[in-house]
């Protein structure tokens, strides 16, 4: 049944590709860097952190009820780790004319309401979030120093209970990379909303 | 007085039929035990919460279903994955303004990423998704269903594999 679906993934793929959509990065894949204007309104890359360690790239947004349990959990990743040389990177994939909530300025006006210090970019286009096989907000990468993608998924185990978190995905990876070793486990299903 | 008792009965019957109408489970496991108690009945399982828009759009087409399908054949499971403290803010006032006739599940376990591989493997984590049982028999379906149409005849191709 598994080779079945993955052959039906695999022609949906090939008929994605001719539309221009790519199926997104996996473990080892090396992420392509990106220019995107922040809510400040400078345009934040990868490549302007040279001192990075590795990068917690995040899609996601205003609106998605999983998206908004995460908010501040978000924060303290990037308050626990930016200065140990792991920014957070948040990126809103979301197309505002879909998810009016989602507007460049919404963003602005939710980063000041919640006192965001991380870049929360937008996704202007929607180019960034294909590229990296993003589906969901909130849905987390965990590059390395090189941009390898070393984690894919959610942040923790328990989206509705900070304190009921068994497991803190995104803490256990960037300790794993900071330690030479790859992240276990390397992949979790990323809980949210679908892109819009 | 015979004719007062009759509406009091009535009164009392409905709103404790309704109160008893929402199973809650705290867990998977407890979920997983009492989701399914004929093996005979076709069930057909739709993981939905009141903040997604496709979710709360294509419920009526399931409760079409309800209505249109023998009760001992077919059972519609409406299982609400709302979040824990939305029960009484959210969900009970909805349900309660939709009436619904399906039956009703809010399934509350946090641990997402222990239960929905055993829901199905290839769920990615978003809803709508419907899962149809029959016995040894599943089908798993990541989608939102445009049309009563549409469902009943995905129903009716799970019926006849």
């Amino acid at each position: 049944m598994k080779i079945v679906i993955k052959t039906a993934l695999f022609a949906l793929a090939s008929i994605a590709m001719s539309f221009g959509v790519i199926d997104g990065y996996t473990i080892g894949d090396k992420a392509t860097d990106f220019s995107l204007k922040n809510i400040d309104d400078k345009f934040v890359s990868l490549s302007d952190y040279p001192d990075a360690e590795g990068y917690i790239v995040i899609f996601t947004c205003n609106t998605c009820p999983y998206a908004v349990l995460y908010e501040d959990r978000i924060q303290g990743l990037h308050d626990k780790f930016a200065n140990q040389g792991f920014p957070v990177i948040a990126i809103n994939p979301n197309n505002p004319e879909k998810k009016t909530g989602d507007s460049f300025d919404k963003m602005k006006e939710r980063a000041n309401d919640k006192n965001f210090d991380f870049p929360y970019l937008f996704d202007a286009g929607q180019v960034v979030y294909p590229q990296y096989g993003a589906t969901k907000t909130p849905h987390t990468f965990v590059l390395d120093k090189e941009m390898v993608v070393k984690y894919i998924g959610a942040i923790d185990d328990n989206p509705q209970d900070p304190s009921g978190v068994g497991v803190a995905y995104v803490e256990a990876a960037v300790a794993a990379i900071k330690a030479g070793k790859a992240p276990t486990p390397a992949t979790t299903k990323a809980i949210g909303c679908g892109i819009k | 007085m015979k004719g007062f008792l009759v509406l009091l009965t009535s009164i009392l019957f409905l709103t404790s039929s309704w109160a008893q109408d929402i199973e809650v489970y705290e867990t998977y496991d407890e979920f997983e035990a009492q989701l399914v108690q004929n093996p005979d009945k076709t069930y057909v399982v739709n993981f939905w919460a009141t903040w997604c828009a496709p979710c709360v759009k294509e419920l009526p087409h399931f409760e079409e279903l309800t209505a249109a399908h023998d009760e001992d054949d077919v059972e519609v499971v409406l299982v609400s994955l709302d979040f824990k403290n939305q029960y009484e803010k959210r969900l009970l006032p909805f349900l309660k303004k939709k009436q619904y006739k399906s039956r009703l599940i809010h399934m509350t376990d946090p641990k997402t990423n222990d239960w929905i591989d055993r829901i199905d493997p290839s769920w990615e984590g978003t809803i709508p998704a419907t899962l149809y049982i029959s016995g040894k028999k599943r089908r798993f379906v990541e989608k939102a269903y445009e049309s009563y149409e549409e469902l009943n005849s995905e129903l009716e191709s799970f019926i006849q594999l």
